[in-house]
């Protein structure tokens, strides 16, 4: 088989297959939409005709009924009711799985016969019609093409008696091509666009990073070394030259959301069918585009966000009512770019969380001290969520799970070096705020000194930088803080960490002279970070740690500096629990 | 045959646009190019130097039967050939696209060797027209 093109196939029918699911919950909704139906029909029809070519017997042969079902409902022979929907959307899924199958190069196994049989029982009995059709469908099902040699006659006779036959002439078009002088579109076989395997993307984009790092290296030299005139003149266009490059080759790997987006319409309409609420999804700004990588990265953590937002955010139809809600809810997702970040936020308008619950809850479970919980703002109460096994429910339901959620989207999302937030009123309903840096590999952190090493902190996070000597520290509740514009920060200072000094005990309330605290924000609090010096700002790309260090977690990779040495880049939120939990 | 014909290949499903592209360059037509419906077909073919149309029937936009429409009532086009590309063989279809004026059809999907014979056929029909 030619590889190929079933890669082309595979790219361009699983596309069609993830429009299919939102398409499909959409005709559920308006079943009198033909435009709505007729894109389902022929995305079907083409995945067939593909699959025709490349051999794809399973896929044509599902592909096959299910366009005869879909015919069924073009020609009002039967509804798109919510079983039928059921079993297309089950095709959808039987067709993305294919797909899979056949991306890891595996061999199809043959189309899941109780599905066939599922889509044969809708050709036989329409929901919607009535009554069960009579054996006309029968033969459809089961309809032989006409004879080829019979149409062609037919065609035959249609050309010689058509309108058209008698004044045709071959010779117009069978002119030599040279006649015609220029050619429109550009050279014969131009394409408007080449498809790319993602790997050589990946590989394109590690070189790239290897020269913003030799840039950045050649710019400290010249620095340095007061370079002749045109030596600094020609690395300054090397500097912009490598920036452009450098974005293009991001945007070359820029998807927009939506193709995970395009997932959630599915993914509401089945959990509230499950639970028996009556939920509406709006989406936002699904045409933001981020890295591939991200996209693909994204999407588990979403669907959590999303499935717990039907599941433990939105009430009952009868619990709305009672508190004068319309019984419909609303989830709401939507992304926006900010910077170099992506912004997404999911939101529903149903019950809401209670601080004083969470702050109950993680003193019961003994996660906090009853004075460190009454100690945490309302705003701080609730990132409690985010904290492992931490589930507001006492029940447990098998849509969202047994508390595994928020902690593993933390982790997920802090992988990405991207931040959660959760903004939430009793009542009214939450809002989840995830933002993540719009690509992997390259990004900005501000480098310092602990000890004899140098650190990256990224940049991301880093709100400002304030003089120790400027600074006042005191000890509340066990804890050091300093005191930024009249708020107590807690202070960690990184020379423990990374310098094997000792922890600071109560009663040492002097901070080290000439040094500085970087503040950072973490999913909404505010954290001091005791260095010893502040290098400046440095791009760098990212090394994934190797060997022992894989493991460790207040590191999310190494760098090589402009100055050429190692830089670890430090897991702000990692290194924060770290020193918290040793307390 | 004039292998060197300019041929416009019309799908909405890029996929098939290239197998397509493939079987015909199999068979040695290298000038080929590409719309994916009919709308984008048409200022194509106005532009001239089409001298073969293979057209996919069911498309958004502008299926088939309106391109087809739309070519037969151009005077510059009237007399171009087109071969349709359709999944199934059903006689009402073949009456339809034979009225609005195909030369000829084929059914998806096919091999390299069905397809020349198809266009043979669509040739032999319009030189019998004329």
């Amino acid at each position: 088989m030619d590889h190929e093109l079933l890669r082309e196939f595979l790219d361009d029918a699983g596309e069609l297959v993830d429009a299919l699911i939102p398409q499909l919950i959409a005709l559920e909704n308006a079943p009198e939409d033909t435009q709505l139906l007729n894109a389902v029909f022929r995305s079907i029809h083409s995945i067939k005709g593909g699959a025709g070519f490349l051999l794809l017997e399973p896929v044509v042969a599902l592909c096959h009924r299910a366009e005869d079902v879909f015919n069924l409902l073009r020609q009002g022979e039967a509804q798109a009711t919510p079983e039928l929907i059921d079993v297309m959307l089950r095709v959808a899924d039987a067709l993305a799985s294919m797909f899979t199958t056949l991306q890891e190069s595996a061999s199809l196994p043959p189309a899941d016969m109780e599905l066939l049989a599922a889509l044969d029982e809708l050709l036989v009995h329409p929901p919607g019609s009535g009554s069960a059709t009579d054996s006309g469908h029968g033969t459809k099902i089961n309809s032989t093409p006409d004879d080829d040699e019979a149409l062609e006659a037919l065609l035959d006779s249609l050309h010689r008696a058509g309108p058209s036959g008698s004044g045709r002439r071959l010779s117009s078009s069978s002119r030599p091509v040279s006649e015609f002088g220029p050619i429109r579109s550009g050279h014969p076989g131009a394409e408007a666009s080449v498809r790319v395997e993602a790997v050589r993307l990946d590989g394109m984009m590690n070189l790239v990073g290897e020269l913003v790092l030799l840039r950045n290296r050649l710019m400290t030299l010249v620095e340095r070394d007061d370079g002749s005139e045109d030596l600094v003149k020609t690395v300054s266009n090397l500097d912009a030259v490598t920036d452009g490059l450098q974005s293009a080759v991001m945007h070359v790997r820029m998807q927009p959301i939506s193709r995970i987006f395009s997932r959630f319409p599915r993914v509401v309409r089945d959990v509230a069918r499950t639970l028996g609420k009556e939920i509406s999804l709006v989406i936002h700004g699904g045409d933001s585009e981020v890295d591939k990588n991200l996209v693909e990265r994204l999407s588990d953590p979403l669907i959590h966000l999303v499935r717990n937002a039907v599941d433990h955010g939105i009430e009952s139809p009868e619990e709305r009512e009672a508190a004068g809600k319309p019984p419909t809810g609303e989830v709401t997702l939507e992304a926006y770019r900010q910077g170099h970040y992506i912004v997404i936020r999911v939101g529903d308008d149903g019950r809401g969380m209670d601080p004083g619950q969470l702050r109950a809850r993680a003193v019961e479970k003994g996660a906090l001290s009853a004075e460190a919980a009454s100690a945490l703002s309302d705003a701080e109460a609730l990132q409690l969520i985010l904290g492992a096994g931490f589930s507001t429910r006492s029940e447990v339901s098998n849509i969202s799970g047994r508390g595994v959620g928020m902690d593993v989207v933390r982790a997920r999302i802090s992988e990405l070096r991207g931040l959660v937030e959760i903004e939430s009123t009793p009542g009214e309903g939450t809002w989840i705020r995830i933002m993540v840096p719009l690509t992997r590999g390259i990004f900005r952190t501000l480098m310092v000194w602990v000890g004899s090493q140098r650190f990256a902190l990224p940049m991301g996070e880093v709100v400002e930088t304030i003089a120790t000597d400027e600074l006042a520290s005191q000890w509340v509740q066990g804890r050091q803080v300093v005191i930024v514009r009249g708020e107590p920060l807690p202070l960690v200072p990184l020379g423990c960490l990374f310098a094997e000094r000792p922890r600071p005990t109560p009663g040492s309330e002097e901070l080290p002279p000439g040094t500085h605290v970087v503040v950072v924000t973490l999913g909404g609090r505010r954290i001091a970070m005791l260095v010893d010096a502040l290098i400046g700002e440095e791009e760098v790309v990212v090394k994934p740690l190797t060997g022992a260090l894989r493991s460790v977690e207040t590191f999310v990779g190494a760098t090589v500096t402009s100055g050429g040495d190692t830089a670890l880049i430090v897991d702000t939120g990692g290194v924060t629990q770290t020193f918290e939990h040793a307390a | 045959m004039d292998k060197g014909m300019r041929i416009l290949v019309v799908d909405d499903f890029s996929t098939m646009r290239r197998i397509i592209k493939n079987l015909l360059r199999e068979l040695g037509y290298s000038n080929i190019v590409e719309a994916d419906d009919g709308a984008t077909a048409l200022p194509i073919l106005k532009g001239g130097g089409i001298d073969f149309l293979v057209t996919d029937w069911n498309m958004p936009n502008m299926p088939g039967i309106d391109l087809l429409e739309a070519v037969r009532g151009d005077p510059e086009l009237e007399s171009l050939p087109v071969l349709m590309v359709t999944a199934e063989a059903k006689r009402n279809q073949i009456i339809e696209a034979g009225q609005a004026g195909i030369d000829g059809y084929i059914v998806k999907p096919f091999t390299a060797e069905t397809l020349q014979k198809k266009i043979d056929r669509v040739f032999a029909r319009l030189r019998e027209a004329s």
